[in-house]
């Protein structure tokens, strides 16, 4: 599983003739497991302990309903944790298919860690709804199925749970893409291209990936701190400040309250959310370099960045023509647009009023919006403002191409030439995006036969799928902002929890493990075979 | 409209030395516009014809038609008489002429519209004419008579005829288009259907198109004759039976019923489906069939694989969907399945008002106005080639991602596709889909007309959608039982564009924008 050389048959000899004898190493290490799927997952478990712990300790402070099921659970996650880092080993080097397994592999630990944790303290009804919740909360999505139930009277140490699970999940994701999925052409813009071209293998412990993972949990950290102190001054209580703050800057959007950010009617507040939602959506290798003062110019070139902030700016604009209707442009429907705005395209979810009220035009906009997603690098997810870039580019190409059958073109971006395996590889993504949509949207569909409004559920079908995909949360008609995701059947819910696993690890993972079960079953076969087969002929 | 074989070679024949001493004598030398008059005269005479149908049939207004006729063949010599071609096409130069050949030749079947006062707005009756050359089969006659306009029962059966053959005309150029034109100057990466490679053919282009179109209409030809008797056989009379068979080969759709295919048989439903799906299959496929005799053609074709596969699929998904919404089994698959086809091979005909069905088969609907049926047809869409390749290319990206360095290209029929066509297709996808994007945002956003509210955007969707596709029907308030008489002027103008655009595989038009645009400032 994990492509170690460690290969020696037991009881024999592990050096070649003549060579070093490596034997006694070998044999002292033969008691860890060596594992990148077990290691990782058994890191990920023991940090969810100590967050669950953490959970347990202020749930005690606020009254101890969950705290003894939080409690329990916390020391049966650490105790996992640190059997993992005795008995469990990074291989040296791992090949980037198994690097895609092992991902994956420790974001569903993560997941059914956190499903324990909502059935234990019976935060929610059922499992698949607890299940639901996990997913929802470590991809970062905005759909829960605790909204709209007596939200408020559910256990703080749950609601802090919740909203931990989206700030692992929005860091986590980050982590996902710059480490193990460099070759989709996704991840730090201001990196040489070299450096993002297909390894055989990465080396976990180079100093070049550990030197980047340190970067951005420090730009996570100290955006996370500043939102905290930012809600805190806008006049939230610490609670509440920091449960929103881990929300927002995860780019999550669960709320602890029916109105999300809405509830506390407060302009200061909404813009504070604004700009914390509009850092956590942009590229987190710029915010470094824009906070260690180096060249502004840096920022200004940086094509993905441009659009960005076009992008945000030319849909409030458009959908503030749409919406007006003859009130003017108070400042509460500018700071209602832009929030609706900035909400979707960094793919939060939080919102202040009912979008599915507005007119046609201006949701359908919203739809768009829905689609694009955030900067690459960023907590955000969708489908990437770089991706999209890249692709108008290539349309751009192609048409030229047409008239100049035999010139060869690059498809350029800004300055920088795009490499052709790596446009290959995003239309590819973007092929997979569109099934995903396409299936996605049909598969909800189909647990909503017969009844009346068949307009209506077409548009909640497509726009939950995408939606989901994009990790944003909330979509039109029945899927609305301040709808309940338990009006929706149970089949299509977990079609929604499908799309969004896919939406945040870009399916590469999910697929991967698919493919593993399946090589891997095949290989075990042969190697069993291969064993019995030596026995025979000795 | 197409060019078909009138580049006579140079030699001494009168017409051409006549031309040659126009051109000398400073006439205007433009391959549209001659390509256009052609056109413009090919389709005056159909009108006359319509007349003369009418004159048969009910003869009203048989006057008014053959008037148009006469008028626009006048024209279209005219303008043929005064121009000439020049020596060389260039590749830009063709594609340019394919688009406004079909402008050229919408405008000018619109007059008989006109005419008989069909419509009161030269713009309906150029959407109408638009919608027949496209052999798109929206249609602004309603019949349930609410929106001002008139119902096809009011029509005179000449024009009615007439509406028809634009549809089979439209077919006519979209067949060689599609085989023989498009793959050679490498539209959208159709050159994977072409032996040679694009761009080298632009010089070949008039003798090789010439040949093909008189193969291709040969079959044209054959599926017409054959649609027209089947037909016949299971109960139509003549007039219908030609009708139909017109708008079936072009995969266009309009029918001369009110009700469109609503009240006809089973019977004629299985004939239509039939023949449906033959049209929408690569025109090549079957002109090799009429030579050898032999169904190898259509066994070793990887697209018709696919294409039939996705009917089948589609017929079991919205049979298996109807059916658990509450819909008696029979007439669940014997309407899923007209549907289904229908819209899979983007003909447009309609039986039950799909609109009021559950979202989820109305979805399935959907994803086939986006796919279309197979290239070489005159079916529209994105086309199953570059779907299925295009999906090839997305799974193998799912391999590489474990085994970044394996070497695995893409294969079909053992020769591998080579990375400038998959870059080439998802060109056209992605374009295609942002003009449907585009399209729909500004159809809800200035075309729709008062009646329409609460499913405004499912209906601009699904018109952008359908216009683009050339499929017919939309979705919402523009669904088979409505017509698009619910899109305001502004509406209709931007379907018509869209209608147009789709049809000819998106680069000409936009081609032909840059040149105007380039020369309208070069001459500034």
């Amino acid at each position: 599983m994990s492509g170690s050389a460690h290969r020696v048959p037991w009881g024999q000899k592990a050096a070649p003739r003549g060579r070093y004898d490596i034997g006694a190493d070998f044999r002292a290490e033969r008691t860890r497991w060596v594992s990148a799927p077990a290691a990782l997952s058994s890191r990920v478990i023991g940090i969810c302990g100590l967050g669950a712990a953490l959970a347990s300790l202020i749930d005690l402070a606020y009254g101890a309903h969950a705290a003894l099921a939080l409690a329990i659970l916390a020391l049966g996650a650490l105790a996992v944790g640190f059997a993992g880092m005795r008995g469990c080993r990074f291989p040296p080097s791992i090949r980037s298919g198994s690097l895609l397994t092992t991902v994956g592999v420790a974001w569903l630990a993560a997941i059914v860690f956190s499903t324990l944790v909502y059935v234990a303290t019976r935060a929610t009804a059922r499992v698949d709804d607890a299940l639901f919740e996990s997913v929802a909360g470590f991809t970062t999505t905005a759909l829960s199925v605790m909204d709209n139930e007596g939200l408020e009277d559910t256990a703080k140490g749950v609601l802090f749970w919740r909203a931990l699970t989206q700030w692992f999940g929005g860091f986590g994701a980050l982590i996902t893409f710059v480490v193990a999925l460099p070759f989709l052409g996704v991840g730090d813009p201001t990196e040489p291209v070299e450096s993002r071209s297909t390894a055989r293998s990465t080396n976990l412990l180079a100093p070049q990936a550990r030197r980047r993972v340190k970067r951005f949990a420090s730009v996570y950290l100290g955006l996370s701190g500043i939102g905290v102190l930012l809600f805190l001054g806008g006049g939230m209580s610490p609670f509440d400040a920091v449960t929103y703050a881990f929300t927002t800057v995860s780019t999550g959007g669960f709320a602890n309250h029916e109105g999300s950010i809405g509830f506390f009617e407060s302009p200061a507040l909404e813009w504070f959310a604004i700009a914390g939602m509009l850092l956590a959506g942009a590229n987190f290798a710029l915010l470094w370099s824009a906070v260690r003062g180096r060249t502004h110019t840096r920022l200004l070139e940086s094509f993905e960045l441009r659009a960005y902030l076009g992008l945000i700016g030319a849909a409030s604009g458009a959908l503030l023509l749409f919406n007006a209707s003859g009130a003017g442009f108070s400042a509460r429907t500018v700071r209602q647009t832009v929030f609706t705005v900035v909400s979707l395209v960094s793919t939060t979810g939080h919102h202040l009023d009912d979008w599915t009220a507005w007119k046609a035009g201006g949701q359908l906009v919203l739809l768009m919006l829905m689609g694009v997603g955030a900067m690459s690098g960023s907590a955000g997810g969708g489908f990437r403002i770089l991706r999209v870039l890249v692709l108008i580019s290539l349309i751009r190409r192609e048409l030229a191409r047409q008239v100049h059958t035999h010139s060869v073109m690059v498809v350029r971006l800004g300055r920088q030439v795009i490499d052709e395996g790596v446009i290959g590889r995003m239309v590819g993504h973007m092929v997979l995006h569109t099934l995903a949509v396409a299936g996605g949207a049909i598969a909800i569909a189909a647990f909503y036969l017969g009844g009346a409004e068949p307009d209506r559920r077409l548009l909640t079908a497509l726009s939950g799928a995408v939606s989901a995909l994009s990790t944003t949360g909330p979509a039109l008609e029945g899927l609305g902002p301040t709808t309940s995701v338990l009006d929706l059947p149970a089949g299509a819910r977990a079609v929604l929890a499908a799309l969004m696993l896919g939406g945040r690890l870009a399916f590469y993972p999910i697929l991967a493990i698919v493919e593993a079960a399946r090589v891997g079953s095949r290989a075990a076969r042969r190697s069993l075979r291969r064993r019995r087969l030596r026995l025979i002929r000795r | 409209m197409s060019a078909a074989g009138r580049t006579a070679p140079a030699g001494r024949s009168p017409l051409r030395r006549r031309v040659e001493h126009m051109a000398a004598a400073g006439v205007v030398v433009s391959t549209p516009l001659h390509m256009a008059g052609i056109s413009i005269v090919l389709v005056s005479m159909g009108m006359i014809v319509s007349g003369l149908v009418g004159a048969i049939t009910d003869g009203q207004q048989v006057v008014a038609i053959v008037g148009a006729g006469a008028a626009t063949g006048v024209a279209g010599l005219m303008v043929w008489r005064f121009t000439s071609l020049p020596g060389e096409v260039s590749h830009t130069s063709a594609l340019a002429t394919v688009a406004w050949s079909w402008v050229a030749v919408s405008v000018a079947g619109s007059v008989p519209f006109l005419t008989t006062h069909a419509f009161d707005t030269p713009l309906d009756a150029l959407f109408e004419s638009v919608s027949g050359f496209t052999c798109s089969g929206s249609t602004l006659f309603d019949s349930s008579g609410l929106d001002g306009m008139k119902g096809l029962d009011e029509l005179p059966k000449g024009l009615l005829f007439w509406r028809q053959m634009t549809q089979w005309f439209g077919g006519m150029g979209m067949v060689v288009l599609a085989v023989a034109v498009l793959p050679l100057l490498g539209v959208g990466g159709l050159e994977l259907i072409s032996a040679e490679a694009p761009g080298e053919g632009a010089d070949k282009l008039a003798p090789r198109v010439s040949e093909t179109a008189k193969r291709l209409w040969t079959v044209y030809g054959v599926i017409t004759v054959l649609t027209t008797i089947s037909l016949m056989v299971v109960g139509m009379n003549l007039f219908d039976a030609v009708a139909h068979a017109f708008t079936a080969v072009s995969t266009g759709g309009f029918s001369p019923f009110p009700n469109s295919i609503g009240d006809q048989s089973l019977g004629v439903e299985i004939v239509l489906e039939w023949w449906m799906v033959i049209s929408a299959m690569n025109f090549n496929l079957h002109w090799f069939f009429l030579g050898e005799r032999h169904f190898r053609p259509y066994r070793e074709s990887w697209e018709l694989r696919i294409f039939l596969k996705a009917l089948l699929v589609g017929v079991i998904l919205v049979t298996l969907f109807n059916t658990r919404s509450g819909m008696p089994f029979p007439t669940a698959l014997r309407d899923s399945a007209f549907n289904v086809i229908t819209l899979g091979t983007s003909t447009g005909y309609g039986t039950a008002n799909f609109v009021t069905w559950s979202a989820a088969p109305q979805l399935v609907l959907f994803m086939f106005m986006i796919t279309g049926a197979m290239t070489g047809s005159t079916s529209g869409g994105i086309k199953m080639l570059r779907v299925a390749v295009l999906a090839k290319h997305a799974f193998r990206g799912i391999r590489l991602a474990r085994q970044p360095h394996a070497v695995l290209p893409i294969r079909r029929y053992g020769e591998s596709i080579p990375e400038s066509v998959v870059s080439r297709m998802a060109g056209f996808v992605l374009l295609y889909f942002l003009l449907a994007l585009v399209g729909a945002l500004l159809i809800v956003v200035i075309g729709l007309g008062p009646t329409v509210n609460s499913n405004a955007i499912v209906t601009s969707v699904g018109a952008s959608v359908s216009a683009l596709g050339n499929m017919g029907p939309g979705f919402g308030a523009a669904g088979p039982a409505d017509s698009f008489a619910v899109f305001n002027p502004a509406g209709r103008v931007l379907v018509m564009v869209l209608m147009l655009i789709g049809r000819l595989e998106v680069f000409p038009v936009l081609l032909m924008f840059a040149a105007m645009t380039k020369s309208l400032r070069r001459r500034a």
